[in-house]
């Protein structure tokens, strides 16, 4: 400040204003400084026009003094101004540290917090207490889902809660609002008076009443996405209604998305905690199965060898005793008579083995029991005419009754003629002198009914239920006189159950024994109808093809296909394992049990254990034999078409994710084969074609997965690790498992791989691809998986088949699954060139990357490999598909 | 005039018809039964010097029959063969705990069983069986 030097010395008085006058500079240059924006709008604008009266004034004089007196009262003002700024902006500060550390605390909540509902719940708790918002609302992409489900609220009401939940938001729709022009840091705010926000769906609507043009509006929407560090969408938040009634300030969006980043790996953790959850309840079951099967093959043992050395112990005994003796020191008829023993208890451990063989090849799975028409009265003649120099020797008489006209059935010739063996030899062998064995047939239009019947020592009331188990004999001397194995019961039971029949026995001692079995003429489980008339036939053989496949597929016993009404009830269409009077009275009201809550929502339900879900536990209390099962939603294009259920695995393990994926693609597949069927304009042959395609991808699955369960397993991890999403990896996997569909259709010939192929024969070989492709079109609706089937065997450089197709244009399943095949080519070896290391195979992959293979298919697969994560089961079955996978070799 | 009484128990008919020949053979008298029930009337009836018993058996299987015929003052001093398709330690260790005095394995060689009874009984053998 300029000012002059004047003769008087400055009174005492104007030394104290000056001191008063420099502290307030000071503390305003301070306050400048530290709040910088607000406190320069609080400043006067310009220098007081009181300094100009101070530079022309006479030092000491009363002007300068008055004006010297004005400006100390400005300044006053000034500062009292700004220390009620300053301590406003402090009580600012303090409370936003106090928000801050309220959501550091619960931040350290959150991440300890593993249950997924209540770590979801309280995130939007604390976000409506720490942020001021009185709704919030957080929708959850779960892991392989394309839609956003709303699954936690803050101050949302019952029917808001009901209505958010039964609309789940599709992901691409999602993304498709996430515009930059809404973008504010990392969130996206949309404001009512941007036309677009007219195009959101309707969310949850709070009356917020009349509001200013500049406060927030009930229309305004602000997304924060909740990303994982790979930048992948978990879900999102959205807040309303904000206690100050202001719009969030970007500072405030800022503290929503550091809530956002730790709530985000919460969320991963609490699935990855699931995940491992459920691992180790797999890794536990499958344990106390292994020590079950172990105790039962240990038990298995023990009786097998007390079986065994039995008759061994009367031959070597005999043995023993005979070459003790002096050479003629023993009677010839005593000789005749141990040689015929010991005769007797050679054939007895042959028939032993021979039956523990039999066991054997029915309990494994790779000996399916063949299907081919047989006239049941030829094999019971024939078998039993073998029976016939028993029953003379033992004086019974033995006959067969044909009550049936017609005793053709689909069965395994072989089997059924053991059983009838085994049936009629029990039945002569426990039959006393002058008593009978009958056998008869007779039939149903669906069964033929086979009953064994003799007037033999029968079996006490306490034996029967356990005749048919292993090893167990009733025990009697004249049962161990006759001394099977006690496993010919056993046999006769699996073989019954192999063909979906039953078996059983009713007998009082004394009294005889009958045997009833009873097999299905269509062997297989048997799908039931529930007819519906408007439909046309292709659509009800559909149907019944789709539920064989889902069966057979899955390896489930339980199969059902509910369908709505036109009151949108569910009702049983076609079921497999499902009783009649289930199939006919069952409705399921929309939104009620597991079908119907898949049929609202729209979203599939994997449960592992019924007991373990909150979730649903109420809704399947007491409903399901079985703990585990999916259900699954079938979309047509016009809308839901029916709710596909699966339940009781064979193999008794529980349902996982990967079970509920394959579901999903069968799932989708059934839908677009059933709106061509529907379709009026598709006609009989379009319909055929779907049935056919749809057939031949069944048989095709299922040999798939008998021989190579790897290739599918390595495919998913390939795609996992390149970093796809949930539902391309189902469908690279589902392409995995069906891509050489186009096999099946090449003449048998070629299908032999033992040996190199002509020209011309090559050539052939390639159509595969395009056969598969061909094969695939009448169920592909969206065509993902039939691109990756034509293309598995283009080449990276251009030079594959059949387009010519080079990098990126080749779709990135078929570059995966072109590198799976080679894989499982080099280390599983082909008919006609050995398995070579996996050293070596991985050499020759290298070898090939940026030739033939896509190079960052190749780094994945040396990523799984050095950290040891390629799948168990990925070599080691011989397989027998694209021979020439690895061109050239 | 016979060596001594044996009684056999088997429900295996076989072995029983084998033994009834070799013991024979030996100069033995030899009495039958099939099952443990049996084996305790017999024992009781026909006062034999020795029995060979079968484990696996109906109705009561062999150690317990050695178990009663141990408890019984009137048969407890008969020396017991135990004779079974069992081979493991524990089931032989389980054979002596009933109070047998002998044991073997089936299947079994009916010479080594003779030369058992022989010892147990303080006889020797009285044919010379071709070796």
């Amino acid at each position: 400040m300029g000012r002059h030097a004047g003769a008087q010395g400055p009174s005492a008085n104007e030394l104290r204003l000056k001191a008063e006058l420099d502290r307030v500079r000071r503390e305003l240059c301070k306050l400048k400084k530290a709040e910088a924006e607000p406190a320069a709008a609080a400043l006067p604008a310009g220098p007081s026009d009181v300094e100009a009266v101070l530079r022309r004034a006479t030092p000491g004089s009363p002007e300068e003094i008055a004006a010297l007196r004005k400006l100390v009262t400005e300044l006053t003002a000034t500062r009292q101004r700004l220390s009620r700024l300053y301590f406003s902006q402090v009580e600012e500060n303090r409370k936003r540290g106090r928000r801050l550390h309220q959501i550091l605390e619960s931040i350290g909540q959150i991440s300890s917090e593993l249950d997924f509902d209540t770590l979801l719940t309280r995130i939007t708790e604390t976000i409506r207490v720490g942020l001021g918002f009185r709704v919030v609302l957080i929708r959850i992409r779960e892991p392989g889902s394309d839609r956003l489900q709303a699954r936690a609220f803050a101050g949302v009401d019952d029917a808001g809660r009901a209505a958010l939940t039964a609309t789940d938001i599709l992901e691409k729709d999602f993304r498709s609002w996430l515009r930059d022009e809404f973008r504010v840091s990392r969130s996206y705010f949309i404001s009512h008076r941007n036309e677009f926000s007219k195009q959101l769906p309707e969310g949850y609507r709070t009356n917020l009443g009349p509001r200013e043009e500049w406060e927030w509006h009930e229309d305004d929407v602000l997304f924060i996405p909740l990303l994982n560090r790979k930048s992948e969408l978990l879900g999102y938040f959205s807040v309303d209604d904000p206690v100050d009634r202001l719009v969030p300030s970007t500072e405030t969006i800022e503290l929503l998305e550091i809530y956002a980043n730790h709530a985000a790996v919460a969320i991963e953790n609490a699935w990855l905690y699931r995940e491992l959850e459920g691992q180790a309840r797999r890794l536990r079951e499958s344990g106390q199965r292994m020590q079950e099967l172990h105790a039962l093959k240990s038990q298995f043992v023990a009786t097998v060898s007390h079986e065994l050395r039995t008759p061994l112990t009367a031959m070597r005994a005999f043995l023993d005793t005979m070459l003790a003796l002096p050479e003629g020191g023993i009677p010839q008829d005593r000789l005749r008579r141990f040689l015929g023993i010991m005769n007797e208890e050679t054939q007895r451990l042959a028939r032993l083995v021979e039956s523990v063989l039999d066991l054997n090849r029915l309990d494994s799975a790779e000996m399916r029991p063949e299907r081919r028409p047989v006239e049941m009265a030829v094999v019971a003649e024939e078998t039993l005419r073998l029976l016939e120099p028993v029953a003379g020797t033992g004086q019974v008489n033995l006959k067969l009754v044909n009550d049936c006209a017609d005793t053709q059935l689909e069965a395994d010739p072989e089997q059924m003629r053991q059983l009838v063996l085994h049936l009629g030899s029990n039945a002569v062998k426990f039959t006393p002198a002058g008593g009978s064995v009958t056998v008869l047939l007779t039939g149903t239009p669906d069964e033929i009914a086979l009953r064994v019947e003799d007037t033999g020592i029968g079996i006490p009331e306490e034996a029967l239920e356990r005749v048919f188990e292993r090893f167990y004999q009733v025990d009697s001397p004249l049962v161990r006189r006759h001394g099977g194995a006690g496993l010919g019961l056993a046999i006769c039971k699996s073989i019954v159950e192999w063909h979906g029949g039953r078996i059983a026995a009713e007998s009082a001692p004394g009294r005889g024994s009958c045997f009833t079995v009873a097999l299905p003429r269509r062997s297989g489980p048997r799908v039931a109808l529930h007819p519906d008339p408007t439909a046309p036939a292709a659509s009800e053989d559909l149907l019944r093809l789709a539920i064989e496949m889902v069966a057979e597929v899955m390896d489930a016993r339980v199969v059902s296909l509910l369908a709505p009404g036109p009151e949108g009830d569910l009702s049983v269409r076609a079921a497999i394992g499902l009783e009649e009077r289930v199939m006919r009275e069952v409705r399921i009201p929309a939104g009620t049990g597991v079908a119907g809550w898949v049929a609202q929502h729209r979203r599939p339900l994997c449960v592992s254990n019924a007991q373990e879900s909150s979730e649903i536990a109420g809704a399947v209390e007491g409903r399901y034999r079985t703990r585990t099962f999916i259900s699954v939603p079938i979309e047509g294009e016009g809308g839901l078409l029916g709710v596909l259920n699966v339940t009781d695995p064979v193999s008794g393990l529980p349902f996982d994710a990967q079970d509920c994926g394959l579901l999903l693609q069968l799932a989708e597949r059934v839908g677009a084969t059933w709106v061509v069927v529907r379709g009026a304009e598709a006609g009989p042959e379009g319909a055929e074609d779907a049935a056919r395609a749809l057939r031949q991808m069944l048989c095709h699955i299922e040999r798939r997965r008998l021989e190579a369960p790897g290739r599918v397993r390595l495919a998913r991890a390939l795609a996992q690790d390149m970093g796809m999403s949930e539902g391309e990896i189902a469908t690279i996997a589902f392409a995995a498992s069906v891509h050489d569909v186009g096999m099946a259709r090449l003449p048998g010939s070629l299908r032999d791989a033992s040996r190199p192929f002509s020209g011309e024969e090559r050539a052939m070989m390639e159509r595969h691809v395009e056969l598969g492709a061909e094969a695939l079109e009448p169920l592909e609706a969206v065509g993902a998986v039939r691109e990756i089937v034509l293309s598995h065997h283009e080449w990276w450089d251009g030079t594959g088949y059949p387009r010519g197709l080079r990098e990126d244009e080749i779709p990135v399943g078929a570059r995966i699954l072109a590198v799976v095949d080679a894989w499982e080519s080099l280390t599983v070896g082909r008919a006609h060139r050995p398995a070579c290391s996996e050293q070596d195979a991985r050499l020759e992959l290298g070898r090939l990357a940026g030739r033939q293979f896509d190079p960052r298919v190749i780094e994945a697969l040396d990523r799984l490999l050095d950290t040891q994560k390629v799948p168990a089961g990925s070599k080691g079955t011989q397989a027998t598909d694209d021979a020439n996978a690895i061109a050239g070799r | 005039m016979a060596k001594g009484k044996i009684l056999v128990v088997d429900d295996e008919i076989y072995i029983v018809h084998i033994l009834d020949f070799s013991l024979g053979m030996e100069g033995y008298e030899v009495v039958t039964a099939l099952d443990g029930e049996q084996a305790l009337e017999k024992a009781h009836a026909e006062h034999p010097d020795l029995i060979v018993l079968d484990i696996m058996m109906p109705k009561l299987d062999g150690y317990e029959t050695c178990k009663m015929l141990k408890a019984d003052p009137a048969t407890k001093d008969i020396p017991v063969i135990l004779l079974s398709a069992k081979g493991r330690n524990v089931d032989q260790k389980i054979g002596f705990e009933v109070g047998a005095d002998d044991y073997i394995t089936k299947p079994f060689s009916p010479r080594k069983l003779v030369e058992r009874i022989n010892a147990l009984l303080g006889q020797s053998s009285q044919h010379r069986m071709q070796a």
